[in-house]
């Protein structure tokens, strides 16, 4: 029996649909879900640039230093971008199965628009972290009318 | 129509895989750039900058036992600009040198702002001396050859030479001093002259600014200025160096005077294909020497 006469045979069974609750993202998952990201971006990306930062005089910063944050923050944005861009979520959105609705090639990229590392962008680092906070919502999601999800299924 | 989210786990995997490899490639691409074109990576509080060989200026390719002025200018003034570095400890295991080389790089010394320990190993001599007596304190074995406050301008001349295989040197000049130091003729009393006098005011130069730097007088270097060498140990009784010793005692220097742990990083040179390639040539029994045809303060 090939997929098709399985699909046409549970056609004529009428069994009820797939129920899906989709509902906003909590704080707590999201976190989970990023730290997930951030720990994912660690291992199989930023090794080499580690040993640049490693290598670094704490507290100094270099021009080497400033490339190497620069690359990373580059990363980072391309990380979420592509991922979220691709498949509609990031290997730890997957994880604790959140989706990113919503997301074009252009509101992809403004939504990660605080990886950029240039003025006035980087701000958008700590005014994120504080909105989220209080509203539960990325200031960059409701500008780019996308949102994060959880899906139940 | 499908979400995106609902793809195949397959599918997302490859996704994933070629997604986080373009990354890693960027990552590792951007630290092999940062890593090659980076002024290194200090990771100490003391900058050792070595001074070895003979000293020479110019920016050139400088074959092995020579020293470019340029690269400890750069090096000085990387430890300046460096915040990270608090002091500085000049490795010094050379000659001397190129009299204008040494003063450049006696002058670089004195200017840095932060306290720089000069160490005289083997020989610092001459030039290398010149540079020494610039930093705010000098160290120096009690066997390390120092001192030779003098300057040196021989040259062979091959005039004599030249007539006996029954050759010509065609003098074509506008101005009588224009080919004074040329080595295809002896000098004539009033070269040999000239060229003294110039020597001498070099000489001059040279303790001035010896003096100066040592808070002594040009009356009290003349004694010990006929270009004599002095071991550490005679160079330390004539006020030349501040103490016997070696890096360590210049890490306490500096650990007392800055009131930190030293923690020594030692600047270091890539070598460049051309300069391996000199160093090659250099070995090989059948090359030219390369010596600097310039007054020389050694």
């Amino acid at each position: 029996m090939n997929q098709s006469e399985v699909d046409r045979v549970l056609a004529q069974l009428n069994l009820p649909g797939r129920r899906v609750v989709v509902r906003p993202a909590g704080r707590v998952r999201r976190l989970l879900a990023f730290l997930a990201d951030v720990f994912i971006i660690d291992l199989f990306v930023l090794g080499p640039l580690d040993v640049i930062v490693r290598s670094m005089r704490p507290g100094v910063v270099t021009q080497e230093l400033y490339a190497a944050f620069t690359t990373i923050m580059f990363v980072f944005l391309g990380y979420f971008w592509l991922f979220e861009y691709l498949l509609g979520q990031t290997p730890g959105q997957l994880l604790f199965r959140l989706e990113t609705r919503g997301v074009t090639f252009w509101r992809g990229l403004v939504r990660q628009l605080l990886f950029l590392p240039l003025m006035p962008f980087p701000l958008l680092l700590f005014i994120e972290p504080l909105f989220f906070l209080v509203s539960g919502e990325r200031v960059l999601a409701r500008w780019t009318g996308t949102e994060t999800v959880e899906v139940l299924s | 129509m499908k979400r995106k989210s609902e793809l195949g786990l397959g599918k997302k995997i490859v996704v994933s895989v070629f997604v986080l490899a373009g990354l890693a490639v960027v990552a590792s691409v951007s630290a092999a750039v940062i890593m090659l074109f980076g002024s290194g990576f200090t990771t100490g509080n003391v900058a050792l900058i070595p001074l070895e060989g003979v000293i020479v200026s110019g920016t050139g390719v400088v074959p092995s036992g020579f020293v470019s002025s340029d690269t400890v200018l750069k090096d000085l003034q990387r430890a300046e600009d460096d915040a990270g570095v608090e002091g500085v400890v000049l490795l010094i295991n050379s000659p001397g040198g190129s009299a204008v080389a040494s003063d450049e790089i006696a002058e670089k010394v004195a200017s840095l702002e932060k306290p720089v320990v000069a160490v005289i190993r083997e020989v610092g001599a001459s030039g290398a001396y010149w540079v020494a007596s610039s930093a705010d304190h000098v160290i120096a074995n009690r066997m390390s050859i120092t001192g030779s406050l003098g300057v040196l301008g021989s040259y062979v001349s091959f005039g004599r030479f030249l007539r006996e295989w029954n050759l010509t040197y065609n003098r074509l000049v506008a101005g009588e001093m224009k080919d004074v130091g040329t080595p295809f003729r002896e000098p004539t009393p009033e070269e040999q002259a000239f060229l003294e006098e110039r020597l001498e005011m070099i000489h001059e130069f040279f303790l001035s600014a010896v003096a100066e730097n040592r808070n002594l007088t040009v009356a009290e270097l003349r004694p010990i200025a006929d270009g004599r060498f002095l071991l550490g140990s005679e160079a330390l009784a004539a006020g030349l160096v501040d103490e016997l010793g070696g890096k360590e005692e210049a890490l306490s220097w500096l650990e007392e005077r800055l009131g930190i742990t030293a923690e020594p990083v030692l600047y270091e040179h890539k070598r460049s294909l051309l300069e391996v390639l000199s160093t090659l040539e250099e070995k090989n029994p059948f090359g030219l020497a390369v010596r600097p045809a310039v007054p020389m303060a050694r």
